[in-house]
């Protein structure tokens, strides 16, 4: 129940073209409560065709945002050899530099969130698949959850480089100033001029995990251990409540 | 047979092979699902696990009355190989037998086939205690002792449900052909192995995953054809070389690529939004200028922390995983009828055989983990998952000598390592 609605919460902060792309949980759940073993296992099968056409999805949507990325990556790349090359117009220059800047901030943010994605659904997965061997007695999860693994929307592995390579990036182009991450005056209006959509859907990612990771009703001697990070009350605090919608 | 490439494969390589094959893999020397298939000819396994290496594969605990399920199955299922995850192995599916003991394929509600009871109680308890051990999220279900008690509660009915699923996932969990990284080193064509030969089957369908490297050698092509207004996909698709790419994959990223580089700034949606808002003001001062770059920095602050968190917890939860799978094994290993634990063999000492027998069905799991992990050939088994659970695997075996102190040493061992 909880998950469903953290992950119901995190849909809705999440970028708009990529809402229907998580993973459905609660129609998976009642596709459990259908299940009942006086039947003949057509529930059964149903809730694992749903499962694998909901991997299917995954798999597309991430590997679609996945090659948009690869392609950005080496278009900013490109930007800013070329900005570099022509470092004699400084008005230009200047401008296209923070439009560079903005962009690289903004392409990392996405990433991150497809990570978060693939994250959150691998999540949601892993505890359907709970439910369902509780629910039959079955040996469901285990061999599915290792395919899982295997899924192209699970092995992040070369998002999280382009990542590292944009933190480089901006790090070299950009140097890092001295101010600490403390000052938050002025930056909150001022955050709304920077990718919003990103940054409140990075915050409520942040803020969604700290607190599934949480103890919770069930919190026991397995469950996973708590996140820590130093500030997060900042991170609350920087949580940019959603606009009123104007119907 | 269907053919099993074992080698690493860096994308998918799950093979489609007939549904729910029970059978090592691997060079695992589990002998759990072979005993069960003696007498019957050998069968291929489903799937491949990812660590080749280790061999360490995932062993499909459903075996018994199966058998004859899978028998009559295999012909049917075995054809196709190169479908995305899902969507076409529907109707095969529905011809699954009904009966174990009947063995054409029943064309209507796939159904209850009845197994053992006593095998099925087993692997309930044990998936049961094995859940328990797993390191997992809020809703972990609660302590041994509640384990114990849905342990005692014998269910020999339809874990046929599992049997279908099983089969369902075997049939279904599949075609890495659908997303395969090709590395590409310039002059050169090839493949990552793993790929089943009808890779060509349906190439329309076939989902390809992009690397920096394939895409590198695609800019290159392109320019060589004179940009990408004026390169062709038919021009791209010769020039690359690549084995496995289609001109459906070069079209569509031939039109991303073009989207991408008539509009930088509008990489992907978000963007778009607040750079209308920007370029609104007519200028930046230099107030707005920090205040811009001073939001900029703490929005990448925010982001890197999501970004170090989701790789913690990623990793985390390959783990949990990793553990499961030993842990699966192991039991596994308690349960192989036969040979070496209830016959005495030398590597055991009869302790083990005895409580294995005389042991009721509800506690085995316990003992049979500490009795297992005793035994020489378990630990040699282990020995590369027992180099990264080895917090686990230690204080398992080094109890040798009372089953409840060992069984009462791992939950605190994970217990600690849990907590810090």
């Amino acid at each position: 129940m909880k998950f469903g609605k953290r992950l119901k919460q995190q849909i809705e902060q999440s970028l708009p073209g990529w809402r229907d792309y998580f993973l459905s949980y609660k129609e998976l759940k009642k596709l459990l409560r259908l299940i009942s073993s006086a039947e003949s296992g057509k529930a059964e099968a149903e809730f694992v065709y749903f499962l694998n056409d909901e991997i299917d999805k995954f798999n597309s949507f991430f590997m679609e945002q996945e090659e948009d990325f690869i392609i950005h990556h080496k278009e900013l790349r490109q930007r800013i050899e070329k900005v570099m090359e022509n470092g004699s117009d400084q008005k230009d220059y200047k401008e296209e530099l923070a439009k560079i800047r903005k962009d690289i901030v903004n392409f990392h943010g996405e990433m991150v969130l497809l990570m978060n994605y693939s994250n959150i659904n691998y999540t949601g997965l892993a505890k359907i698949l709970k439910k369902y061997d509780k629910r039959t007695g079955g040996v469901l999860r285990l061999p599915f959850i290792q395919k899982v693994l295997e899924q192209p929307f699970f092995t992040t592995d070369l998002i999280s480089k382009l990542i590292k390579e944009c933190e480089n990036t901006l790090d070299s182009v950009f140097p890092p100033s001295e101010s600490a991450v403390g000052t938050l005056r002025g930056e909150k209006e001022a955050l709304a001029l920077a990718g919003e959509g990103i940054y409140r859907n990075t915050v409520a990612a942040l803020l969604t995990m700290q607190e599934m990771r949480r103890g919770s009703s069930t919190l026991s001697h397995f469950s996973l251990p708590p996140l820590k990070f130093p500030d997060s009350d900042i991170i609350h605090t920087l949580q940019i409540l959603p606009p009123i919608q104007i119907p | 047979m269907p053919k099993l490439s074992m080698e690493a494969k860096p994308a998918l390589s799950i093979q489609r092979s007939s549904a729910s094959q029970l059978g090592t893999f691997g060079t695992s020397d589990l002998q759990f699902s072979s005993q069960q298939l003696e007498g019957r000819h050998p069968r291929q396994p489903p799937f491949i696990s990812q660590s080749t290496s280790s061999g360490k594969s995932v062993i499909l605990p459903y075996s018994v009355g199966s058998e004859a399920l899978q028998s009559s199955a295999s012909s049917d299922c075995n054809n196709q190989n190169n479908e995305s995850w899902c969507t076409d192995s529907l109707p095969e599916f529905l011809d699954f037998p009904a009966t174990v003991q009947s063995c054409p394929l029943d064309g209507s509600d796939s159904g209850i086939i009845s197994i053992q009871s006593e095998d099925f109680s087993k692997q309930n308890d044990w998936q049961d205690w094995a859940d328990q051990i797993i390191i997992d999220n809020e809703d972990l279900t609660s302590d041994l002792n509640e384990l114990l008690a849905d342990a005692n509660v014998a269910e020999p009915e339809q874990k046929v449900l599992t049997q279908m699923s099983q089969d369902l996932i075997n049939y279904s969990i599949h075609q890495p052909h659908a997303s395969q990284q090709l590395s590409v080193t310039p002059g050169e064509t090839c493949a990552t192995a793993g790929q089943s030969p009808s890779s060509n089957a349906a190439p329309a369908k076939q989902r390809m995953r992009w690397t920096p490297e394939l895409h590198e050698a695609f800019v290159e092509a392109v320019n060589k054809l004179g940009g990408s207004e004026r390169a062709t996909p038919k021009g791209v698709l010769k020039l690359m070389r690549v084995e496995g790419l289609t001109i459906y994959h070069v079209k569509s990223h031939l039109q991303k690529y073009r989207t991408a580089r008539y509009k930088p700034e509008s990489g992907e949606e978000s963007s778009e939004k607040k750079l209308a808002t920007i370029e609104e003001l007519p200028s930046l001062d230099l107030k707005t200028g920090i205040e811009i770059t001073e939001a900029l920095r703490l929005q990448m602050e925010v982001q890197k922390r999501l970004h170090e968190q989701l790789e913690i917890q990623r990793n985390l939860q390959l783990r949990i995983e990793e553990q499961g799978r030993y842990l699966q094994m192991m039991i596994e290993k308690q349960y192989k009828p036969g040979t070496d634990l209830l016959k005495g063999v030398s590597s055991t000492n009869d302790r083990p055989s005895k409580e294995l027998t005389d042991a009721p069905p509800n506690s085995p799991p316990h003992e049979a983990l500490t009795l297992e992990a005793n035994n020489s050939k378990a630990r040699g088994d282990s020995t590369n998952l027992a180099a990264t659970s080895s917090e686990t695997s230690r204080p398992v075996a080094e109890n040798p000598d009372s089953n409840d102190a060992g069984m009462a040493e791992s939950p605190p061992s994970k217990r600690t390592k849990v907590d810090e």
